[in-house]
């Protein structure tokens, strides 16, 4: 059995825990085993939001063993396959999740604390943060899907989307694209910009990844 | 999702929230009457099932004013033979443990299975204390049944039920926040039909406990209570054990045996034998005295306190085992555990190098502190509880009152943050108002003022204005009245005007207070700033009890509600926003500082500092257009295609 661990985070808003439901509907429609859970309650107002996503898949000709299954909701620190960071102290903040040979995608576009919005304290340089990912795994992509989204659709609405895409285009996450259309379809509005956004995120990442910076 | 409770068709699968899972469990059980007070991480089973009733005639579901009067609904219910579910967060048990104790000595009606949710909060994620309260099974005696993820929650809800009318007693379904927030495929099995109607078979003998019906009635419970542990804790697929060999055997339950099962997939180790209790409460002697065997050690991995330990303690003694009992020495009782916490307690009990080292990865992360600033929760942009609390600053300052600022449990409980820092305790619902009373008995030199939420209010806070009124208290009490139950996702409340499923009669706080006896009775809407803050300074020259509340709809619902005339507004091409003249702004912070909306920013202009208007952000409330000591903010409205005088109609 392989296990995979995903993780998403964010600040409240940015479609965070749209994206991790996203997957795990998708899974259960592939009959992919899935656990995961999202921040609830008042840390979704202007706080740190993160979404666990967890699936397992049996090796052909693999029979079911509840010992070498996924049971826990959150990942386990160090074992995460792919970090879709969709705001750089986020990314950082959930880092001890990712495994030594992980794939992080940063994306670059800050969201101000309060005290860095009131003039109290800045915002450290990006560079920092990518270093800092990089003591963790050699595998951290910069993006930012935030100016991406504004420049192809005039709004940072699909920027999660585009990240989703992008994440595809890692390999980390063994489901189909179609699937995640079918929940886009039956779950979201606006579906067709969000499959558009779902696709352009996955050829832009496959540059991405390609180019390897 | 609602929509996916509902799905009628055995052996589907789909994706449940525990919470969720456990109201279908309640569904496929045939509950037909449901209750609860809204509190994380308990909401959702609640939520689920009044979306549910509304569609399900028979099944009657309320949201109560608090807890102890869920209960006492449940408990009718159940006395009239109905399958009845009450569901709550962990400190509500506290409220409904009156009726809770005595009725576990009547037991619950026949057909009339009562089935209790427990949400716990293990590391205080939306509560001011992570009580355990399977110790409530111990004390009531009431079995506790506990789940470990979202199929588990619908089948043990089912199971639960079948317990309470086997064994005439009301069990606890002992959630936590991982349990009750974890996503997970569910299996579905069949809808059952709520019972329409029901019936209250007197019998006097079994519900009117007093004297020594009461002492029968807790002689029956025991017998009760013991032929579970005798018989049907040793039998019931609740508990399960994973064959192994070795001598340290695991016993664990809930979300710890989750983190068992991948801490040990992690080291490798498959062959460690395991006992699951899905019944946490009462355990089997039998069971536990075979599953020790000849095991020299049981490793108990349990959140919170160690109760299974305990309880495990005891039939070892009693049993006479020699195994060595070992479990808050490895995992620490306060503070949710983890998988992290499981790789590095069997690590050092088996032996095993980890392939990873949590303890490592916590101990670099930590290294990276000056990136990681606080993202402190706030007050949303618009948020009526900030305008209140910047009327009441504005107010006081500088008229030296010594101010004791009383604390209560809602959105308002960010106060105590900056750039208010004005809440100096916070303990439980209501708390705000009796302890501030205290206080003003024992300290007369300084000035008290308890806040307090409109569900808050109504859940226990009028009997504690009513003792304010009766006792004299010298206390000036504000009501941040946002009209919903807003924190735990916008219930209503017995002032909305709705109740779960329609239309109810509204309650006015303003009118509530002066009926419990209060003479000085103030109603502002903060968004007329200035009138708020002269209302409130002429309020704090009051003595005695007074009480002034603030009134305007939490932002968040007024978005949802104009929606749709918003849209309508894009569509005629009619725009209204706020900015900031730049040429005008002196920068004198008041906007930024004092009053602190994250819809506002700081920019600069012709090389000064100024502040900025996010519109992505700015919701409208004009309140930073009152307080803008320059007269810098602007309220501009344009109309493209529609006239003004169609928009007046309109």
């Amino acid at each position: 059995m392989k296990k995979y661990n995903i993780l998403i985070a964010g600040v409240g808003g940015q479609g965070v825990v749209t994206l991790g439901l996203l997957l795990k509907y998708a899974a259960i429609k592939e009959g992919i085993m899935v656990a995961g859970t999202e921040t609830r309650g008042a840390s979704q107002r202007e706080g740190s939001v993160n979404s666990h996503v967890r699936f397992a898949v049996l090796d052909p000709g693999e029979e079911y063993d509840e010992r070498r299954g996924i049971h826990s909701s959150l990942i386990p620190s160090g074992t995460a396959d792919l970090i879709m960071g969709m705001e750089p102290m986020e990314t950082l903040r959930n880092i001890k999740y990712v495994s030594s040979s992980g794939i992080v995608i940063m994306n670059t576009y800050e969201i101000w604390p309060i005290p860095v919005r009131t003039g109290e304290a800045t915002y450290p340089p990006i560079e920092q943060y990518v270093e800092a990912a990089k003591t963790f795994t050699p595998n951290v992509y910069q993006v930012n899907v935030n100016k991406m989204a504004d420049e192809k659709y005039g709004g940072y609405t699909l920027a999660g989307t585009i990240m989703l895409g992008i994440g595809f285009a890692t390999g980390k996450i063994p489901l189909r694209m179609e699937s995640i259309e079918d929940v886009i379809m039956e779950r979201l509005s606006n579906p067709e910009g969000n499959i558009d956004a779902l696709h352009y995120g996955y050829e832009e990442g496959k540059k991405l990844i390609g180019s390897k910076t | 999702m609602v929509s996916d409770v509902l799905i009628d068709e055995p052996g589907r699968k789909v994706l449940l929230l525990g919470n969720e899972a456990v109201a279908r469990g309640a569904l496929e059980a045939g509950v037909g009457f449901a209750s609860t007070y809204p509190g994380t991480p308990a909401s959702e089973v609640g939520d689920t099932l009044a979306e549910v009733a509304k569609e399900l005639p028979g099944l009657v579901f309320q949201y109560s004013t608090n807890e102890y009067v869920a209960l006492e609904n449940a408990i009718g219910a159940s006395w009239s033979g109905v399958r009845s579910l009450c569901a709550m967060k962990m400190v509500g048990m506290n409220v409904a443990s009156d009726p809770l104790f005595t009725l576990c000595y009547c037991g619950v009606g026949a057909e009339g299975g009562l089935v209790i949710v427990n949400g716990g909060d293990p590391s205080c994620i939306s509560s001011t204390n992570e009580q355990d309260n399977r110790y409530y099974g111990l004390h009531a005696h009431m079995p506790v049944v506990e789940p470990s993820n979202p199929q588990e929650c619908k089948d043990f809800t089912i199971t639960a039920f079948d317990i309470s009318e086997e064994f005439d007693v009301p069990v606890m379904l002992n959630m936590t926040a991982r349990t009750s927030h974890s996503l997970g495929a569910v299996t579905l099995g069949k809808l059952k039909p709520p019972k329409e109607e029901g019936y209250f078979v007197k019998n006097w003998a079994k519900y009117f406990s007093a004297l020594v019906i009461a002492v029968t009635n807790k002689q029956k419970l025991l017998r009760n209570m013991n032929r579970i542990a005798e018989e049907y804790a040793y039998n019931t697929p609740l508990n399960k054990i994973l064959e192994g060999k070795g001598r340290i055997g695991i016993v664990t339950s809930g979300v710890s045996y989750n983190y068992t099962l991948e801490a040990l997939d992690m080291l490798k180790i498959y062959d460690v034998p395991i006992l699951k209790l899905g019944l946490a409460y009462p355990l089997s002697r039998k069971l536990i005295a075979e599953f020790a065997g000849d095991l020299d050690t049981i490793v108990v991995m349990e959140e919170l306190e160690g109760f299974l330990e305990d309880e495990l303690k005891k039939i070892a003694y009693d049993e006479g085992l020699s195994v060595k009992i070992v479990g808050k020495a490895l995992f620490s009782p306060a503070g949710e555990l983890s998988v992290d916490d499981a790789v590095m307690a069997y690590s050092k009990v088996f032996g095993v190098e980890s392939p990873v080292n949590p303890q490592e990865l916590a101990m670099k992360t930590l290294g990276f502190t000056n990136l990681l600033l606080m993202r402190t929760p706030g007050f949303c942009p618009g948020c009526p509880h900030r305008a209140t609390l910047y009327a009441i600053k504005k107010a006081i300052e500088g008229k030296g009152y010594d101010v004791v600022w009383g604390g209560d449990i809602g959105c308002y409980a960010n106060a105590t943050l900056p750039p208010f820092n004005m809440s100096d305790f916070m303990v439980c619902m209501s708390a705000g108002i009796s302890i501030a009373s205290g206080i003003s008995f024992k300290s007369k030199k300084q000035k008290v003022v308890a806040f307090i939420g409109d569900s808050t209010f109504f859940h226990t806070g009028m009997p504690a204005v009513l003792n304010c009124v009766w006792n004299n208290a010298d206390i000036l009490i504000v009501v941040m009245d946002n009209r919903w139950t807003a924190m735990t996702g916008h219930q209503p409340h017995p002032g909305t005007g709705l109740s779960a499923t329609g239309k109810a009669k509204a309650i006015d706080i303003a009118e509530v207070c002066k009926a419990l006896g209060v003479d000085y009775v103030r109603v502002v809407d903060p968004f007329n700033l200035n009138h708020a803050i002269s209302v409130f300074d002429v309020s704090c020259k009051q003595s005695g009890v007074s009480v002034f509340v603030s009134r305007q709809e939490c932002i968040l619902q007024t978005k949802i509600c104009m929606k749709e005339i918003e849209e309508e507004k894009l569509r005629k091409g009619i725009e209204e926003y706020y900015e900031v003249a730049e040429h005008i702004c002196i920068f004198c912070e008041e906007c930024v500082k004092e009053f602190g909306c994250p819809a506002i920013t700081v920019d600069e202009f012709e090389g000064n500092k100024v502040s900025k208007i996010d519109l992505a952000r700015c919701v409208n409330c004009g309140v930073c257009k009152e307080l803008c000591k320059g007269c810098a903010i602007t309220r501009t409205k344009i109309w493209r295609n529609a006239s003004i005088l169609e928009e007046a109609k309109a």
